[in-house]
């Protein structure tokens, strides 16, 4: 890739990049490789009515993998495995059952303990002739001093073998489940017991599980097929994806779904697996089916094959107007680059709602309302009644000094009650104090930072909201006006390099650049004769996946420049998507470099 | 002091007001300056219906350290408690609340709480903690039930719950 | 109420999945019962227009009565570029790829201009022509024209939305007066709404349960177009209010809507900017601010002038969609009730003018 002389000669010359990515691995390569040629990146994300646009220029802000992302959420194995209580642990289950009979096998994400070799049901009379394996495997369960939930944490019953205390050694065989299963020829009737009784009377067994929590409930395929009487077509079931289907029904989508599988791995061949996908019905329906199945053993609700489709599939809903406005954002700021203004770049998110200075399309760190009061005057019962609860629209706050986690406001009442009367200044409590106030009736944790003034008197107090960003924007206006007039500036490159960046420019328009020379378009928004003559030249990429901020960019600087458009990981561009999405009559770029970029 | 266990001691305090086991007390204790100390608790735990702790209400201090949740809680009983598992100073000796043992940073304050009650009336011969009540139980059962029968009494529950709530 | 597939048919849940997962179904058979009327198909009518095409209508009618000239091809995505779209329709040029955006929706083409329609209509007439919408959108058009649309929506109870884009600065300004929102209770006892009063005119539904949090539907009062832009500022009260509540953005869009009210301008470029500057002057000294202490300066005031700016218009037109679409859905959070957008300061602010006392 970098290695490619000419591919970092081509990045070299780029003024920006653009991103509008829809995944981790992408991101941060592109992120490498803009750190690497000192290219600004200018990122962006957008979720729902969510959106946001990050500036990374090196050594100047933070780049994208320094930046604090939210933490995916994990679940612990044993929950999955032995006890769930949510839906989505039945979900998570059920694609690791997924990966185990037909995908990628995995030690750490097995599902279903495998407890003889054979996959003989443990009372089953007619165990086969591998008897002798199987005792030595109970009595190891029996010597081992792991209790079976620990057994079955570590992958299931066969490793435990490996330190059989006799020295008799077995390899550990982690795709047990799956030779059992192809085994029997992915019997969906066969499957379906194992999985839902079989395994479930096992679980049952490990009593300290179920000490303070309800034993799930094993079901064999026959009866729950039994349980609806009138029956819907298998194809009305498929279709129907806003009611939640019955265990019957679930039942019988496992059936067809399992038998769909099969038939399409063994059309694969011999070492073909199959990877889960959220568009492959065959799949989702077996997810679907069998989180529901699952669920109701453990008393769980169900959910519509809708929501476990989100659910299952993380997706993250997008609309036309969040990418609209992130779109917008994110050329606004490359114009600023193109400028040379690059100490005003910000990064930007949209809020929800407008902040406390009204602003929805937001550069500051989310509200740390500051009060401001005279601490030998105002009583913690002020705090109490007339910030929290007044003005910050507290309920029941409970408040705790983060310097000394001491509780100076409990909402239980009579706890403190003896502290009302006192001055914040008798519990030390001042200027820069930060206090965590908790709501204990509704949803709300605020951060509060006080400030004291000696001006203000009795119970008088002010909210400032983020003071601190005030005064920095009142240094930085009054910079601004100090500021000679930005694009009278000289041009930063010398006239060697100005040259030299033209002509390469010029041969690559006349490769790539089809019939959409037409600069004019976008020039004439621009005002300044310097802005026009830099953007003339700035080349940029944009670089995307399959994602929805492309048509919007590409309508946006499309036009704009030298323009080259390219995918990272060789999805592609504009292939078949919801509408939001769908803008075939801008024309689109490929670099020949594709996706080796 | 560390935001991480201050969080997770803000959290315990919000889950136990929002349901706890019934009979229990659990709550941070007072500061000389009359704000709640979120790493000093003052707890009670009944005795067992249909045991010979039955009746009483047993006061127990929860000491967090700085490390919690890495590191388990000292429980200490106030005044110390008549039981082969608990040291003369009132220090309870729990497998659960021992670190190189069964202590988990999952386990919540209200896990330990109906641990300890457990404890109560199961002591473990095999980790004696005091000689009285060990000697006492090992060589006189029927002594040692008068005892805690009188334990029982002495800290019965409704007086040990007016002074704890007021 | 969720039926089966409510008249969806599977290639519009397949179209529109991945929206109604984020607003749900109810809230995608709403829209799919809506007819919006947008007057204007410049850059930024271009992008209110996919926008609000994507989300799924029931109709959307297209008004304009100019003609393709260059400049508008150079901003305007939704027309052919080719030179034989100059000099045609405005919104009959746009027609064709709006439809495509979105086949789903019925697409009517209006070749006149709003103000002639409205003259050949009595005032019985005209009420029952913006009736036809559920929406009506007015985009760049003259203040006069939206001052009186303005007042016409809100006699007739229709839904009413404007927006303009000055060169890099633009605005949208919103009135769903007394149109139903989902707003959230604070708690059990008190259902808080917003700090507007509320008093006379809510209505208390039954809940509505959206996962753990509690909603009720409500209507609450937006002012009118005049009101809105002509916030007493020399009152006492809002004296103060002033001085942090109105962004400088503010000032330049007030003026641009002055000079056009007080009709100023002309094809001078920059006689424009000279009387634009002594009126933003004035706006500013009646806003309680000091010009030098702005962060748009007269200097920049070229900046508000055509062409229009297409990041500008993408998200004015995109703030404008989004609360098209929570208003015909009766969805969560509206905004209130002007924004205000400059490329250059880079801010983007939601001003709820007169403010509420």
């Amino acid at each position: 890739m970098l290695e490619n002389q000419r591919l970092r000669s081509l990045l070299k010359l780029l003024t920006w990049f653009l991103n509008a990515l829809d995944n981790k691995t992408a991101r941060v390569h592109v992120n490498r490789l803009c750190l690497a040629c000192r290219i600004p990146l200018i990122e962006s994300g957008s979720a729902g009515f969510y959106g946001q646009v990050s500036v990374i220029l090196r050594e100047k802000t933070e780049c994208y993998e320094c930046m604090e992302k939210p933490k995916q959420k994990t679940f612990p194995s044993c929950t999955i495995r032995n006890t769930p209580s949510e839906h989505i642990h039945c979900i998570v289950w059920s694609k690791h059952l997924f990966n185990q009979l037909f995908g990628e096998v995995d030690i750490d994400d097995d599902v279903s303990p495998d407890l003889e070799d054979d996959g003989a049901r443990e009372d089953d009379p007619n165990a086969s002739s591998n008897n002798n394996k199987n005792e030595q495997a109970t009595e190891n369960q029996e010597n081992e001093t792991e209790t079976p939930a620990e057994v079955l944490k570590n992958g299931n019953g066969v490793q435990a073998m490996e330190t059989d205390q006799n020295g008799a050694s077995e390899e550990a065989k982690p795709a047990n489940t799956r030779l059992w299963a192809e085994k029997v020829g992915y019997d969906p009737k066969k499957l379906f017991d194992k999985l839902f009784h079989t395994d479930i009377n096992y679980l049952c067994k490990m009593d300290h599980l179920w000490k303070e929590r309800k034993r799930p409930i094993a079901v064999e395929f026959e009866d729950v097929v039994a349980e609806n009487e009138a029956p819907r077509s298998l194809s009305q079931v498929f279709d129907d994806l806003n009611h939640v289907w019955t265990r019957s029904e679930c039942a019988r989508v496992f059936a067809a779904a399992v038998e769909s599988l099969r038939d399409r791995k063994i059309a694969l061949g011999e070492h073909e697996i199959l990877t889960w996908d959220k568009d492959d019905d065959d799949a989702m329906r077996f997810v679907a089916a069998c989180a529901n199945i699952r669920a109701s053993l453990f008393s769980i609700q169900p959910k519509t094959s809708f929501d476990i489709k989100a659910m299952a599939g993380n997706i993250i809903p997008a609309i036309a107007t969040t990418n609209a406005i992130v779109a917008g954002m994110m050329v606004t700021e490359a114009l600023k680059i193109v400028d040379g203004d690059l100490e005003k770049v910000k990064n930007v998110f949209i809020a929800r709602v407008p902040n406390m200075r009204g602003k929805i399309l937001s550069d500051e760190a989310p509200q740390k309302p500051n009060p401001k009061f005279n601490p030998s005057d105002m009583t913690i019962k002020g705090l109490n009644d007339k910030v929290l609860k007044g003005a910050l629209n507290m309920i029941a706050p409970d408040v705790m000094d983060l310097r000394t986690s001491n509780v100076i406001i409990s909402s239980e009442e009579g706890e403190t009650t003896d502290l009302e009367t006192k001055k914040l200044a008798e519990l030390s409590l001042g200027e820069g104090t930060m206090l965590e106030c908790d709501d204990f009736v509704q949803k709300l944790t605020l951060k509060v930072i006080l400030h004291s003034s000696p001006d203000l008197h009795g119970e008088d107090f002010e909210i400032l909201r983020d003071s601190e960003k005030k005064k920095e924007e009142e240094e930085t206006r009054k910079r601004k006006l100090s500021e000679s007039e930005p694009g009278l500036s000289p041009p930063k490159k010398s006239k060697a390099e100005e040259t030299n960046g033209e002509i390469t420019v010029q041969k690559l328009k006349s490769h790539f650049f089809q019939s959409y020379s037409n600069l004019t378009f976008f020039l004439p928004q621009l005002r300044t004769r310097v802005q026009k003559s830099r953007m003339h030249r700035a080349a940029s990429v944009l670089s995307t996946g399959d994602i929805k901020t492309q048509p919007a960019l590409l309508g946006l600087t499309g036009p704009a420049s030298n323009f080259f458009l390219c995918n990272v990981y060789g999805k592609d561009i504009g292939h078949s998507a919801p509408a939001c999405h769908n803008f075939q009559f801008i024309r689109s770029y490929r670099t020949p470099f594709g996706a080796s970029l | 002091m560390s935001g991480i266990a201050s969080a997770r001691l803000s959290e315990e305090r919000k889950a136990w007001r929002k349901e706890h086991p019934f009979g229990f007390i659990a709550k941070p204790g007072k500061n000389p300056d009359g704000t709640l100390n979120l790493f000093n608790w003052e707890c009670a735990i009944p005795g067992k219906k249909d045991t010979i702790w039955e009746g009483g209400l047993y006061k127990v201090r929860m000491l967090f350290k700085d490390d919690f949740p890495s590191t388990p809680p000292k429980c200490k009983f106030e005044p110390p408690l008549f039981h082969p598992n608990v040291y003369p100073s009132g220090t309870v000796c729990l497998s659960l609340l021992d670190e190189n043992k069964d202590w988990k940073p999952s386990i919540s304050i209200k896990q330990l709480l109906i641990g300890i009650q457990d404890l109560l009336n199961n002591p473990n011969v095999e980790d004696p903690a005091q000689a009285e009540a060990y000697q006492i139980y090992c060589q006189n059962r029927s002594e040692y039930e008068k005892r805690v029968r009188r334990e029982a009494q002495k800290f019965s529950a409704d007086q040990v719950q007016k002074t704890m709530l007021g | 109420m969720p039926g089966q597939a409510e008249g969806l048919s599977k290639d519009e849940a397949a179209v529109y999945d991945r929206q109604i997962r984020l607003w749900g179904l109810e809230a995608q058979n709403k829209l799919r019962a809506s007819s919006v009327l947008i007057v204007g198909v410049t850059a930024l009518g271009a992008e209110f227009a996919k926008n609000i095409v994507l989300a799924g209508l029931k109709s959307l009618t297209l008004m304009d009565h100019q003609a393709v000239v260059q400049q508008d091809l150079d901003t305007n995505f939704l027309f052919q570029h080719a030179p034989e779209t100059l000099g045609k329709n405005r919104a009959a040029a746009a027609a064709g790829k709006t439809t495509s955006l979105n086949p789903n929706v019925e697409l009517n083409v209006v070749e006149k201009s709003l103000e002639t329609q409205l003259n050949e209509l009595n005032e019985v007439g005209q009420e029952a022509f913006v009736r036809q919408f559920s929406l009506v959108v007015l985009i760049d058009q003259d203040y006069d024209l939206v001052n009186r649309v303005d007042k016409l929506c809100r006699q007739a109870n229709v839904r009413f939305m404007c927006g303009s884009v000055f060169g890099w600065c633009g605005y949208a300004f919103f009135d769903f007066d007394e149109h139903e929102f989902l707003m959230q209770v604070r708690s059990a006892q008190t259902c808080h709404v917003d700090v507007d009063d509320v008093s006379s005119n809510s209505k208390a539904q039954p809940m509505t349960t959206i996962e753990d949090e509690q909603f009720v539907k409500k209507a609450f009062p937006y002012p009118s177009f005049a009101t809105a832009f002509h916030t007493e500022w020399s009152d006492k009260k809002l004296q103060r209010k002033a001085k942090r509540i109105i962004p400088s953005s503010y000032f330049a869009i007030k003026s641009m809507l002055r000079a056009q009210r007080e009709r100023l301008l002309t094809d001078d470029e920059e006689a424009n900017i000279k009387i634009l500057k002594e009126i933003w002057e004035d706006e500013v000294r009646i806003g309680n601010q000091k010009p030098e202490e702005q962060s748009i300066q007269p200097e920049k005031f070229d900046h508000l002038f055509p062409p229009q700016l297409t990041p500008t218009a993408a998200v004015v037109g995109g703030m404008m969609g989004q609360e098209a679409i929570k208003t015909l859905s009766e969805g969560k959070d509206p905004l209130k009730n002007i924004f205000i957008y400059s490329a250059l300061d880079t801010t983007g602010v939601m001003c709820d003018f007169p403010p509420p006392k």
